[in-house]
C-alpha cells in the first residue's frame, strides 16, 4: 500500500481538501459560498412541508437517537448521524435545493449536514464551516465532473448518492483537521460507499439519496481520523475505482484542472422556485413577463410557452398532471399558476391548486407548450396573446440562479422568507437571516445552532 | 424470464415463518449463527477493530445495543461494531460462488433489532434464514463473474438485501412493505475490489450491516421506494452492476431448495482459497504424527486462480501470512494450530520457521486441482511419500462442520474475552435459540463482565 502522496487525480484533490483555507478563498468564492449556505438552510426550513418528512424524521430518531447535533427546525438534538440523515433530506425534500447541472446532482444536502453536526460538537467557528462546505462542494463537483454524468447517467446511476460522500468527507476532514494522506482514506472510504440508481425514479427514494450520501460523508470522514486505510486510488484505479465502476474510466484530468484557482462550485446553481430543474428557465421567463407587464388573468386568450425540443419531449405528457410530482413538471401548470397568482411557491402545489378546475380549464384551453429548435435547455421564451389582441412576450437565456443569471442576494432574501414564514417569529427569522449573510465573522455558532432549533412546526413532524 | 424476482421474492420471505422452514434448515442457520457469535467474538483481535469502535462512538447517540464482547453502542453504532468483528480476522462465512462474507451484513442488525424490539430467539432465527437465503438469491441472479469483472465486491452490494431482509422479519412487514426495504437496501449497494489489500474491503461487510439496517427502518416508516430494484431497465442491480443476470435464479424453487445451505464456514483465519490446504495439513498431522523434523519436502498444489492469488505471496505482515500459502503450510506443520498466535508479528518473522519454509515447502500449479481444492504431497526424511488431496475444505457446504467444531471454535475465540460461565451460557442458548423466550437474555451474555467505554 502506498503511504505517501503522488501527484495522480486523487492525491492532488486529497492535498487540496486537507491543506486548502480560508484566506486561499477568493472573495467572489466566500460569496458564493455564503449564499449557497443561505440558500440550503432556507431550503431545509422549508422541508417540514415534504410530504415524506415526518416519516423520515421517526426513521432518523430510530437510527441516530438523541445526541448533540441540531435538527433544523425541531427543538430535538440528535446523534451525528441522525442529524446528518435528517437535515439532509429537509434540504431536499420540497425540491428547491441547489444543483449541479452538468452532473444532475443536489449537492447541499450531501456537504452541509455533516459538517453543521460536526462544527456545532467541536464547537468551530464560522469561518471554519463556510470553508469546510466551500471545500466539501468544490470536491463533489470535481468528482462529479471527473465521473462524467454524460456517460453514467445513461447507464443509470443518479450522483448525489455517489459524488456526495466525497465531498461530505471533504468537509468532514478538513473541520478534523485530516492530513492529505488521511483525506486521501477519506475518499476512499467515502468512494467505497458511493450508491443510488434511477430504479427509484418517481419515489421520495431518490432523495434517500442524498440523505444516505450525507451520512456516508460523515462516516468517511470520521473512519479517517482513525487513521484506517483504503486504497490509494479511488478514482482512477482500474479495478473498481469510481472513473471505472459508474463511468468508462471518466476524465481524471477535469478532477484536477485549475484546482485551488478556478472553481466549479460556481457552477452550482440555485433554485428561486420549486419545479424540476428545466422548468426554472420558463419560470424565470414568466415572472419576467409580469414583472414587466402583468396581465389581468380572465383577459389572457393565449399562451404560448417555447422550450427545447428535448425538454418538450420529456415534459409534454404533463400537460394535465395528477398530484404534486407531475405539476412540478408541467409547463402549462407552473405558467397557469404564476399568470394567475402572481407567485409560485410550495403552497401553489397544494392539492386545492393542482386540482383546481378553473386553473386545468386554463391550460387546457389556453395553454400551448411548443418545441423550439432554435432552443436549447438553458432557454425558454414565452408569449401571451390578451383579449384586445395585444401580444407580450418574455424569455430567459438562463434561469435566474443559475451560472449565466446568478440569483441576487434580495432574491435569496425573498426565498428565505417564504421558507421560514410561518416557522420563525420575525425577530429571530431576521436574526438567523443576519447571522447566515455573516457567517463567517461569527466567532461563536452557538446562536445560529439556536435560532436554526428554534422554529416551528407546521406540519407534525 | 421473470418480470418481478423483487414482488416475488418479497412476497416469499414476508411469508417465512418458523413452522416453514424444514428442520435441518433450522439446525444449518443455528450453526450459521452460532459460528458467527463466535467469529464477532473473534473480532475483538482485529488490527482496526478499535478504529472501528471509535467510530461507532463518534457518530452518536444513546449507547443500548449490545456489541458482541465489548461495551454497548448506539444501534447503528452497534451495527457498525458487530459487522466489523465478524469479518475482522478471517474466520467467519463464506459464499464461495459470489465471494461473499454474509452473516456479517445480517447478523448485526438482526440482533440490533431482536434486542431493542424485544423478539424471540425464534423471532431470530427466521429472521437470519431470510437474509441469509436472500443474499445468496440475489448474489446467484446478480451473476457474479460479471459483476466481479466490473470492480463489484460482493459484501456491500447484495449483503444490504441480507441485514434488510432480517429487519424486515422481525417487524412482520407485509410483502408491499418487505419489497420497499429491498429496494431500499439495492439503492445503497457499494463497495468495489479498489480497496483490496485495505482494511477498507472488510469495511464494506461493517457498512452494508448498517445499509440493511437503514433500509429496514426507513421501509418501517411506509416510506415508498422503486418496485423492481433488480431488473429495473434504468438502474436495476441487475442491469448496472453485472450483464442482466439471471432474474429466475431469485426465485427459482423458493421454499423447496434452500440456498442458504450453499454457505460454507471457516474453522481458520487464513484466506477462504486456502482453507483446504489447512484442512489437508491436519489431516496429515492427525493421521500420520507429521512432525517438522520428519519433512523432506512438501510440495503444495494449487488451482492456477489460488496458486495466482496465494501462491507465491510472502509473509512480511499479518495481512500477507493470512493469505499466505507457504506460511500457512510452514506454520500449521510446527505449531499444529492455525489460530492468532500464528500470525503474530513475532511468529511471522521467526527466522527457524522462515528457513524451514523456503527450504522444504514448495507450492506449485497442480491443472488436476479445481477452484479452492488442494493436494498436498509430503516426501519424509525416511522416504516415504504421504498424500492428501481436498475437492474442498472442512468447513465447506460440501464437508458441514460438525456442532462440536464450531462450539470448540466459540470457546477458543471466547478464551479471555467473554466470563467463562457466560460463554457456556451463551453457548447453550444459540444451541437452543428456538427455544430462547428473549434474545436480551443471549445478548446479555455477550456483554456480561465486559468493561465499559472509555
Amino acid at each position: 500500500m502506498k503511504m505517501t502522496l503522488e501527484s495522480t487525480p486523487t492525491d492532488e484533490l486529497a492535498r487540496f481538501a486537507a491543506e486548502f483555507s480560508y484566506g486561499d478563498l477568493p472573495a467572489s468564492i466566500r460569496d458564493f459560498a455564503r449564499h449557497w449556505l443561505l440558500d440550503s438552510l432556507a431550503c431545509a426550513l422549508a422541508g417540514d412541508l415534504g410530504d415524506e418528512t415526518a416519516k423520515y424524521a421517526d426513521f432518523a430518531r430510530a437510527v441516530g437517537g438523541a445526541g448533540e447535533a441540531t435538527i433544523i427546525g425541531s427543538p430535538e438534538r440528535l446523534s451525528l448521524l441522525g442529524a446528518s440523515l435528517l437535515n439532509a433530506y429537509q434540504i431536499t425534500a420540497v425540491t428547491v435545493c441547489d444543483t449541479y447541472v452538468p452532473a444532475h446532482v443536489h449537492i447541499s444536502p450531501e456537504i452541509i449536514p455533516p459538517a453543521l453536526a460536526v462544527a456545532e460538537r467541536d464547537g468551530l467557528d464560522g469561518r471554519a464551516l463556510l470553508t469546510a462546505v466551500a471545500i466539501g462542494a468544490e470536491v463533489a463537483v470535481r468528482v462529479a465532473a471527473g465521473i462524467d454524468y454524460s456517460i453514467a447517467g445513461p447507464r443509470g446511476w443518479h450522483f448525489p448518492g455517489i459524488v456526495g460522500p466525497f465531498g461530505a468527507a471533504a468537509a468532514v476532514g478538513h473541520l478534523r483537521g485530516l492530513t492529505p494522506l488521511q483525506m486521501r482514506n477519506a475518499f476512499g472510504l467515502a468512494g467505497s460507499q458511493s450508491a443510488g440508481t434511477w430504479a427509484s425514479w418517481g419515489t421520495p427514494a431518490v432523495k434517500f439519496h442524498q440523505s444516505r450520501g450525507a451520512g456516508s460523508g460523515l462516516l468517511a470522514g470520521l473512519l479517517a481520523e482513525q487513521d484506517f486505510i483504503s486504497s490509494a486510488e479511488i478514482l482512477a484505479h482500474p479495478d473498481g475505482g469510481v472513473f471505472a465502476a459508474y463511468s468508462d474510466g471518466g476524465k481524471p484530468q477535469a478532477v484536477v484542472a485549475d484546482l485551488g484557482k478556478g472553481f466549479e462550485l460556481e457552477q452550482i446553481s440555485l433554485r428561486l422556485w420549486p419545479g424540476g430543474t428545466p422548468l426554472q428557465p420558463t419560470l424565470t421567463a414568466v415572472f419576467n413577463l409580469i414583472a414587466a407587464e402583468r396581465p389581468p388573468f380572465d383577459a389572457i386568450e393565449h399562451v404560448r410557452i417555447e422550450v427545447a425540443p428535448d425538454v418538450y419531449e420529456a415534459h409534454a405528457r404533463f400537460a394535465e398532471p395528477e398530484g404534486k410530482f407531475e405539476a412540478l413538471l408541467s409547463y402549462p401548470f407552473i405558467v397557469a399558476s404564476v399568470l394567475r397568482d402572481g407567485r409560485f411557491w410550495l403552497d401553489s402545489l397544494h392539492p386545492s391548486q393542482v386540482g383546481d378546475p378553473d386553473l386545468n380549464r386554463f391550460m387546457r384551453e389556453r395553454i400551448e407548450l411548443v418545441a423550439n429548435a432554435d432552443l436549447d435547455r438553458e432557454r425558454s421564451r414565452i408569449e401571451v396573446v390578451l383579449a384586445q389582441g395585444q401580444t407580450i412576450a418574455a424569455r430567459a437565456d438562463a434561469a435566474k440562479g443559475t451560472p449565466g443569471n446568478p440569483a441576487e442576494l434580495a432574491d435569496l432574501r425573498a426565498k428565505y422568507e417564504r421558507c421560514v414564514a410561518g416557522r420563525l417569529g420575525d425577530a429571530d427569522a431576521a436574526e438567523l437571516l443576519d447571522l447566515l449573510i455573516h457567517v463567517d465573522e461569527l466567532d461563536d455558532l452557538s446562536r445560529l445552532f439556536k435560532l436554526l432549533g428554534a422554529a416551528h412546526q407546521r406540519r407534525a413532524a | 424470464m421473470n418480470a418481478q424476482p423483487t414482488q416475488n421474492l418479497a412476497a416469499f420471505l414476508s411469508g417465512l415463518r418458523y413452522e416453514s422452514l424444514p428442520s435441518h434448515i433450522c439446525e444449518r442457520v443455528t450453526d450459521i449463527i452460532l459460528d458467527t457469535v463466535a467469529s464477532a467474538i473473534a473480532g475483538r483481535h482485529g488490527d482496526e477493530t478499535a478504529q472501528i469502535e471509535a467510530l461507532a462512538t463518534a457518530i452518536g447517540g444513546a449507547k443500548t445495543s449490545t456489541v458482541i464482547a465489548a461495551a454497548p453502542n448506539s444501534l447503528a453504532g452497534a451495527t457498525l461494531l458487530n459487522g466489523y468483528q465478524i469479518t475482522a480476522v478471517t474466520v467467519c462465512d463464506i459464499h464461495r460462488p459470489t465471494l461473499c462474507h454474509i452473516t456479517p451484513e445480517v447478523l448485526p442488525p438482526a440482533l440490533a433489532i431482536a434486542e431493542q424490539r424485544g423478539s424471540s430467539g425464534r423471532d431470530l432465527l427466521v429472521a437470519v434464514a431470510s437474509g441469509l437465503e436472500a443474499v445468496v438469491r440475489i448474489g446467484t441472479g446478480i451473476n457474479y463473474p460479471s459483476m466481479r469483472a466490473r470492480g463489484w465486491h460482493s459484501p456491500g452490494v447484495i449483503g444490504p438485501f441480507g441485514g434488510a431482509s432480517a429487519v424486515a422479519s422481525l417487524l412482520g412487514f407485509e410483502a408491499d412493505r418487505f419489497q420497499n426495504a429491498l429496494s431500499l437496501a439495492g439503492t445503497q449497494s457499494a463497495g468495489t475490489f479498489a480497496h483490496w489489500g485495505t482494511p477498507t474491503i472488510k469495511f464494506h461487510q461493517s457498512r452494508g450491516s448498517l445499509s440493511g439496517l437503514l433500509a429496514g427502518l426507513l421501509a418501517e416508516q411506509g416510506f415508498p421506494a422503486g418496485p423492481e430494484i433488480f431488473t429495473a431497465e434504468h438502474g436495476g442491480l441487475f442491469n448496472l452492476y453485472s450483464d442482466g443476470g439471471n432474474p429466475d435464479a431469485v426465485v427459482a424453487g423458493l421454499g423447496e431448495t434452500w440456498t442458504l445451505e450453499t454457505i460454507s464456514l471457516r474453522l481458520w483465519p487464513a484466506a477462504s482459497s486456502i482453507q483446504s490446504v489447512i484442512t489437508a495439513m491436519f489431516a496429515l498431522i492427525d493421521e500420520h504424527d507429521l512432525r517438522p523434523e520428519d519433512v523432506a519436502e512438501i510440495e503444495v498444489g494449487l488451482s492456477k486462480t489460488v496458486y495466482d492469488m496465494h501462491g507465491t505471496l510472502p509473509w512480511d505482515d499479518k495481512f500477507r501470512a493470512l493469505l499466505s500459502t507457504p506460511y500457512v503450510t510452514g506454520v500449521v506443520l510446527h505449531d499444529r494450530k492455525c489460530w492468532f498466535e500464528q500470525f503474530r508479528p513475532e511468529r511471522i518473522s521467526d527466522p527457524a520457521l522462515g528457513a524451514f519454509i523456503r527450504e522444504h515447502v514448495r507450492i506449485g500449479i497442480d491443472n488436476s486441482v479445481e477452484g479452492t481444492g488442494a493436494v498436498v504431497n509430503v516426501r519424509t526424511t525416511d522416504g516415504r511419500t504421504l498424500r492428501d488431496r481436498r475437492a474442498y475444505p472442512r468447513g465447506d457446504a460440501a464437508d458441514f462442520l460438525s456442532r462440536e467444531e464450531i462450539m470448540t471454535k466459540f470457546r477458543e475465540s471466547a478464551d479471555g474475552l467473554l466470563e467463562p460461565d457466560s460463554t457456556e451460557r451463551a453457548i447453550e442458548m444459540l444451541v437452543g435459540l428456538a427455544d430462547l423466550p428473549r434474545v436480551s437474555d443471549l445478548c446479555t451474555m455477550f456483554s456480561r463482565g465486559v468493561p465499559a467505554a472509555a
